[in-house]
C-alpha cells in the first residue's frame, strides 16, 4: 500500500473513530439528561412547598403538584395565566423582579399572595435565576405562612392569655387582703349597729336608719364577696348549690356593666333547685354568655334574656344533645335578639380560639370556657341560632335530689342563745369587743381576749373552765389554728370556731379538730346560729 | 507521575494510567489530562491499561476526552495494545465503557465483577 493510500486509510480510520465518539458522547449525554430531568421531576414533586419556573414576562413554564395544590390552578390552567395575577398586589411581582435583578437572588420576600378562588394568604418568596429549556428563567418557591401566623398568633394569645392570669392572681392577691381588712371592719359595722339597733325600739326613726346602714353594710358584703369570687385562686370545688341564688346576684353584677340600650331579663322559674357546682365558674359561664350576647348586641341594643328553669330530658332530646343522659336539669338560658348566626359560625363557635369579634376584642375563648364547665359539671351546652333570629345557649345542670342537701339548715326566725361560758380571742380590739357583747346579748359569759399568748395561757390555767372557744385565725405571736392545736393536745373535746376574713379550706381546719369556720364580716345570727350548732353537737354539752 | 483535581486523581506508574474519584470538570479543564495522555503514549510502551474501577463518575467532556484523547491517540502507535479496566460497581461504566468497543482493533475491555 502506497504512503497516500496508508494515509487516507488512517483518516478514514480516524474520522470513523470521531463518529463513533460523537455517538458514544451523544448517547450519553442523553442518558444523563434523561437522569436530571428524572431527578427534577422527583425534587420538584417531593419538596412539600409550591415551586414555578416563570419568565420574567410572567409566563409561567412549570408548576410542581403543590403550587397547583395551594393556588388552586391546573397545570394547564398555570400556562394560561401571568404570574403578576398571584400576588394580591400585582405591582408586587414588579419589586419581586426587580430585587432579583438586583441581588441575583431573592430570599424571604414577605408577600400577599391570591388564589384562584380570590382567597389571600401570606406567604414568602425564594426564587434565583435559572435556565430552563433554554430560556432564562426564575424558579420561585412560595413558602405559605398562613399556618405559621396563625400558630404565632395562637402563641401571642397563649402568652396573653398566661399574663392575664398572672394579672388576675394578682389582683386576687391584692384583693384577698383588702377583702380581709374590709371583712374586719365590716364585722365590727355589723356587730356595732346590730347592738345598737337591739337599744332601739323597733318602729324609731334611729332604728330606720340603722337598717339602712345595715343594708348597706350587706351591700358592702356582697360585693366583697364577688371581687373574692372573680380573683380568688382556688382548686375546682363542687357542693351542692342553690343555682338560682348564683345566677341571680350575677345577673346583677352583669346588669350594671351592660349599656343603657341593652336590657337585662332575669327570670328564675326554679329557686329551689340545687345543683352540684363551682359557684365561680357559674359566674364566670354567666359572665361569658353575657358578653357575648352584650357584643351582639351593642349597636343595636336588645334584650338579654336570662332563664332559669328545671326540665326534664328524655330519650329523644338525647338525641338531640348526645351527651346528655336522661334524667331532671337544671337549665340555664342566655338568649339575645341580635343578629344571630350562620351554620358555619354555629358549627365552630365552641372551637378554642374561634371569634367573630374583630382582633383585639376577643379571644375565641369564652364558648370554649363555658363548654368545659358545663361538661366539667355534668351537664352538656346546646345553641339554637339563625340569622337575623338571635340566640339562645342552653347550659343543661343535672339537679341533685333534695336528700343529698339535707346538711342545709333552714334559717330560723329567732337567733338562738345560751349560758355557757366562751374565750373569744381576736387581735382586733374593737372586733373582740362587739363579737363578746353580742355573745353577752344572746345569754353567754363571754371572756375576750386581744392576744393570743395570753387566751392559751388562761385556757391552759384551768382547761375545764370554757365550753367554747372562738378565735380569729391570722393573729401575731400565735394564729388561731396554732392555739387551737395546742388547745386540743390539753383538751381535746374543746369546741374550737375560727373565723376569718380570708379564704380558707374548711376540710383542712375540720381535720385539725376545729368544729366550724366563721367568715367575716358576720352578723349575731351567723355567730348566734354557729355557736349553739358546736355547742347542741358536743358530747357532755351543758345548757 | 501524577495529576489531580479537587475530585479526582489520575497516576502513571508500570504502563498503568489509574484514574479515581469523580471526573466533572468544564470541557476546557481536559486539555491537561489529554495532553498528559499523550505524553505517556509518546513513551510508546507496549502495552498499557487505563484502570477506571475507583473512577464513581465521567462527564461527557470526560468521556470524549478518554475516547478521542487516549483511546484513539494510541492507534497512532503501531502495535501499542491498550486494556481499560472497569468496574460494574458504577453505572456509568457498566452502561457506557461497552460502546468504546470498535473504536480501535486493539482494545481489551475487561469488567471487574461487583
Amino acid at each position: 500500500m502506497s504512503n497516500e493510500n496508508k494515509e487516507k486509510d488512517k483518516m478514514k480510520r480516524r474520522i470513523a473513530g470521531l463518529e463513533k465518539t460523537l455517538q458514544i458522547v451523544t448517547g450519553y449525554s442523553g442518558r444523563v439528561e434523561k437522569n436530571l430531568r428524572q431527578l427534577f421531576e422527583v425534587v420538584s414533586e417531593t419538596m412539600p412547598v409550591p415551586m414555578m419556573i416563570s419568565l420574567k414576562t410572567g409566563a409561567i413554564l412549570f408548576s410542581n403538584t403543590n403550587a397547583q395544590k395551594i393556588f388552586g390552578y391546573s397545570d394547564e390552567d398555570f400556562h394560561k395565566i401571568n404570574a403578576s395575577v398571584l400576588y394580591e398586589n400585582p405591582q408586587d411581582r414588579n419589586i419581586f423582579i426587580r430585587t432579583l435583578e438586583d441581588q441575583g437572588e431573592v430570599r424571604d420576600f414577605a408577600v400577599s399572595m391570591k388564589k384562584a378562588d380570590g382567597t389571600i394568604f401570606p406567604a414568602s418568596l425564594f426564587s434565583r435565576q435559572i435556565v430552563f429549556e433554554g430560556q432564562n428563567c426564575l424558579l420561585t418557591v412560595t413558602h405559605d405562612l398562613s399556618e405559621l401566623r396563625q400558630e404565632e398568633e395562637k402563641r401571642l394569645l397563649l402568652e396573653r392569655q398566661l399574663r392575664q392570669t398572672q394579672k388576675m392572681e394578682a389582683i386576687g392577691t391584692m384583693a384577698s387582703g383588702i377583702a380581709h381588712d374590709f371583712n374586719n371592719i365590716l364585722t365590727i359595722i355589723f356587730g356595732r349597729l346590730e347592738l345598737t339597733m337591739m337599744m332601739l325600739p323597733e318602729d324609731s326613726k334611729a332604728a330606720r336608719y340603722i337598717a339602712d346602714a345595715l343594708s348597706a353594710a350587706n351591700r358592702a358584703k356582697i360585693i366583697i364577696m364577688q371581687i373574692l369570687a372573680f380573683c380568688r385562686k382556688k382548686e375546682e370545688e363542687r357542693r351542692p348549690f342553690r343555682i338560682s341564688s348564683i345566677v341571680a346576684e350575677a345577673a346583677k353584677m352583669i346588669q350594671s356593666l351592660t349599656p343603657s340600650n341593652i336590657e337585662i331579663r332575669l327570670r328564675i322559674k326554679s329557686k329551689a333547685s340545687i345543683i352540684l357546682c363551682d359557684p365561680t365558674q357559674i359566674h364566670q359561664i354567666m359572665m361569658n354568655l353575657c358578653f357575648n350576647a352584650n357584643h351582639a348586641l351593642r349597636d343595636r341594643g336588645g334584650v338579654i334574656e336570662i332563664l332559669l328553669e328545671e326540665v326534664t330530658v328524655s330519650s329523644q332530646e338525647k338525641i338531640m344533645i348526645p351527651t346528655l343522659k336522661p334524667g331532671a336539669y337544671v337549665r340555664l338560658t342566655v338568649s339575645d335578639n341580635g343578629p344571630g348566626m350562620n351554620k358555619g359560625v354555629i358549627d365552630r363557635v365552641f372551637d378554642p380560639f374561634f371569634t367573630t369579634k374583630p382582633a383585639g376584642e376577643g379571644t375565641g375563648m369564652g364558648l370554649a370556657i363555658v363548654h368545659g364547665i358545663v361538661q366539667a359539671h355534668g351537664g352538656a351546652v346546646s345553641l339554637e341560632s339563625e340569622p337575623g333570629k338571635g340566640a339562645a345557649f342552653h347550659c343543661y345542670f343535672p339537679m341533685i335530689a333534695e336528700a343529698e342537701t339535707s346538711t342545709f339548715v333552714k334559717p330560723e326566725k329567732t337567733i338562738p342563745g345560751g349560758s355557757e361560758r366562751i374565750l373569744f380571742v381576736d387581735d382586733e380590739k374593737d372586733i373582740s369587743d362587739t363579737c363578746s357583747q353580742i355573745l353577752k346579748t344572746l345569754g353567754y359569759s363571754t371572756t375576750a381576749r386581744v392576744r393570743s399568748l395570753e387566751a392559751f395561757a388562761l385556757f391552759k390555767e384551768n382547761p375545764g373552765h370554757f365550753d367554747l372557744v372562738i378565735t380569729d385565725e391570722t393573729m401575731p405571736e400565735m394564729s388561731g389554728r396554732e392555739m387551737a392545736s395546742e388547745m386540743l393536745k390539753i383538751r381535746p373535746d374543746i369546741p374550737i370556731i375560727i373565723i376569718t376574713g380570708r379564704e380558707t379550706d374548711d376540710k383542712i381546719l375540720s381535720e385539725t379538730g376545729i368544729r366550724a369556720v366563721i367568715r367575716k364580716p358576720f352578723g349575731r345570727r351567723e355567730i348566734g346560729s354557729a355557736v349553739r350548732d358546736v355547742l347542741d353537737n358536743t358530747p357532755g354539752k351543758r345548757k | 507521575m501524577n495529576i489531580s483535581g479537587e475530585s479526582y486523581n489520575i497516576r502513571y506508574e508500570n504502563q498503568v494510567i489509574e484514574i479515581s474519584g469523580k471526573l466533572s470538570i468544564m470541557p476546557e479543564g481536559y486539555e491537561n489530562i489529554e495532553a498528559f495522555f499523550r505524553k505517556i503514549i509518546d513513551t510508546e510502551p507496549p502495552e498499557l491499561t487505563l484502570d477506571i474501577r475507583n473512577l464513581e463518575y465521567l462527564n461527557s467532556s470526560g468521556i470524549k476526552a478518554m475516547c478521542i484523547g487516549l483511546i484513539l491517540e494510541s492507534e497512532t502507535k503501531e502495535n501499542l495494545c491498550l486494556n481499560i479496566r472497569c468496574s460494574k460497581r458504577h453505572r456509568w461504566q457498566k452502561e457506557t465503557v461497552p460502546s468504546f468497543n470498535g473504536l480501535i482493533d486493539n482494545l481489551k475491555i475487561v469488567f471487574e465483577e461487583e
